[in-house]
């Protein structure tokens, strides 16, 4: 399966100042998929030895009620890591295995991505009678102009 | 950012759960919109507010191809999907021409890893 490459780790990386809110915010959100991930996978898992583990059996087995299972299973949240606790010992008697991936310590990764997904804009240039003339740059899309340039011709 | 995490999640084959009518699951990270027929899904990414909604088309199993992401606020009725959802297909028609999108009957048709809700 095709996977999209994060970059933005491999760059965020080595830089002194503050993580940006954004690649905080990808982590944080990848994160969240993963444990999804490992929950409901275990969950699935689960049902397809017994059909009768629903989730209405893990809510009274982990004393919580039936729609607050749904929504935890539904999609992922910001579980507390009681609530991972209790998901994962009431699903398969089990408990979360702790480690930490460096990401300094992975191969760069090469992003590749078709020439159709970025269109070469079309460039237009619109100048004003002043001088000396400004020159205003812009890279026109299907959905988006955005201002890129200023250049100063003497 | 964490649209694209979710992107991820996907492209990647975490497991994602997946809505198809006549679930009306409001939490599903993946669904599909009704009139079911027209064959458009939205990849929601819930959090922070403003929450986003990608929307798009399968082509086939595991290949979803999105064309519009919008915030969910611009969205006050179920009838402002309308004008998107054929926006949707407009790119369809513009982009792939010659194909219908991808068109199944479980979630597991269209997302091979996926927890149906």
């Amino acid at each position: 399966m095709t996977t999209f490459q994060t970059a933005i780790l491999s760059k965020a990386i080595n830089q002194p100042e503050a993580a940006s809110g954004g690649t905080r915010a990808y982590l944080q959100e990848r994160l969240r998929n993963r444990l999804y991930h490992l929950v409901i996978d275990e969950f699935m898992s689960q049902q397809i030895e017994n059909p009768e583990f629903t989730q209405a059996a893990l809510a009274r087995r982990i004393d919580k009620r039936p729609e607050q299972v749904n929504r935890w299973l539904s999609s992922p949240g910001n579980w507390t890591i009681d609530t991972i606790s209790d998901l994962l010992f009431g699903i398969a008697g089990a408990e979360l295995e702790i480690g930490i991936n460096y990401f300094a310590d992975q191969a760069p990764r090469n992003f590749i991505e078709p020439e159709w997904l970025n269109p070469e804009p079309i460039m237009h240039v619109v100048s004003w009678p002043t001088s000396p003339i400004g020159l205003q740059m812009f890279e026109v899309t299907d959905d988006e102009i955005t201002s890129v340039d200023v250049g100063v011709l003497a | 950012m964490r649209a694209r995490a979710t992107m991820d999640a996907f492209t990647s084959g975490q497991r994602i759960s997946v809505r198809l009518p006549p679930s009306k699951n409001v939490s599903a990270q993946l669904a599909l919109l009704e009139d079911a027929r027209d064959e458009v899904w939205e990849f929601r990414c819930r959090d922070p507010d403003p929450q986003m909604r990608i929307f798009g088309r399968f082509a086939e199993p595991d290949l979803f191809i999105a064309f519009i992401k919008r915030n969910r606020d611009e969205f006050k009725s179920n009838d402002d999907f309308q004008p998107v959802m054929e926006e949707c297909k407009r790119h369809w028609r513009t982009y792939f021409p010659s194909y219908t999108p991808y068109r199944g009957s479980s979630a597991h048709d269209y997302v091979s890893n996926c927890y149906p809700v």
